[in-house]
């Protein structure tokens, strides 16, 4: 079970991977499109209101487009028997884990939630914590942590399968690829 | 039960030599100093990963299939022996 979730890479099979991936995007995107979530980022979950098909569909592959852009070269770079087909898999399946944050979306409950927060900015003293506000930002918050350390986790251990990476500096080339990874697909999105 | 092949010494960790050999059909018995040859300088699991290697033919994806792990996993494995048999070789040649 800790494999399933936290390195599937090590024990499935490039085939299993893509078609899951495959598999989980789809429903992804079908889901984000439903519950108004937009994940405009690598590492981006928002939520709006009347989110279209096109943009959940667009934001989806720019995310698995920026990850392969930057993950492959470097990949290549640290070991040249590195495979395209490795980065797209874990593209497609790190993003699994910002799929359960989407059901605090269903009937916009969490832009709703949000609405007062935002009202307040310029008089946060006039903010009323409600019980379904702290609960709100309880869960967003804990839940957030949580999905983005799964997140961070499941890429670590896929690009250090696809590559063999070892050694500090590696690790330290491995945070600066998500941080650019996640400016890239910034661009895209602003671009496109 | 199959006894483990010591290859390190169990008090200081140094590699361990070959200082007898035992005929099992008529008990002669060869004393002298051996280099321990670098295959059974490995650990057992690193024994049978070779080992499957050579039984399918070098193919890795096959041998994937059979320990129920993924290409790249194995091909990490594989590198990383390489790695250490080069390393033993090294130190083989330095020692002589």
């Amino acid at each position: 079970m800790k494999t399933l979730l936290f390195n599937p890479f090590k024990r499935y099979s490039e085939q299993q991977l893509l078609f899951f991936g495959l598999f989980t995007a789809i429903v992804g995107v079908v889901c984000a499109w439903l519950t108004n979530t937009h994940f405009d980022g690598v590492l981006d979950t928002h939520f709006g209101k009347d989110v279209s098909l096109k943009t959940v569909v667009l934001q989806s592959l720019i995310n698995s487009v920026s990850i392969v852009l930057v993950f492959y070269p470097l990949g290549k770079w640290i070991n040249s028997k590195t495979r395209l087909i490795d980065i797209v898999n874990i593209s497609l399946i790190v993003k699994i884990p910002a799929y359960f944050m989407m059901p605090l979306n269903i009937n916009n409950w969490a832009v709703l939630q949000s609405e007062p927060l935002l009202e307040s900015l310029s008089d946060p003293f006039n903010l009323q914590f409600t019980t379904e506000l702290i609960l709100f930002l309880a869960l967003t918050s804990i839940l957030g942590l949580v999905i983005l350390t799964w997140l961070i986790v499941l890429l670590y251990n896929g690009f250090k399968t696809a590559t063999n990476l070892k050694g500090t500096k590696h690790i330290i080339m491995f945070i600066v690829a998500i941080i650019v990874s996640e400016i890239v697909s910034k661009v895209l999105l602003m671009v496109l | 039960m199959n006894p483990k092949l010591p290859i390190h010494c169990p008090a200081c960790e140094a590699a361990l030599k070959v200082s007898q050999l035992l005929c099992d059909s008529c008990a002669t018995v060869v004393s002298g100093n051996y280099a321990m040859p670098v295959f059974l300088k490995l650990q057992a699991d690193e024994q049978d990963f070779i080992l499957k290697f050579l039984l399918s033919s070098g193919s890795l994806k096959e041998m994937a299939n059979q320990m129920n792990l993924s290409y790249p996993t194995i091909r990490n494995k594989l590198d990383d022996l390489i790695e250490k048999i080069k390393q033993l070789q090294t130190n083989e040649d330095l020692a002589f």
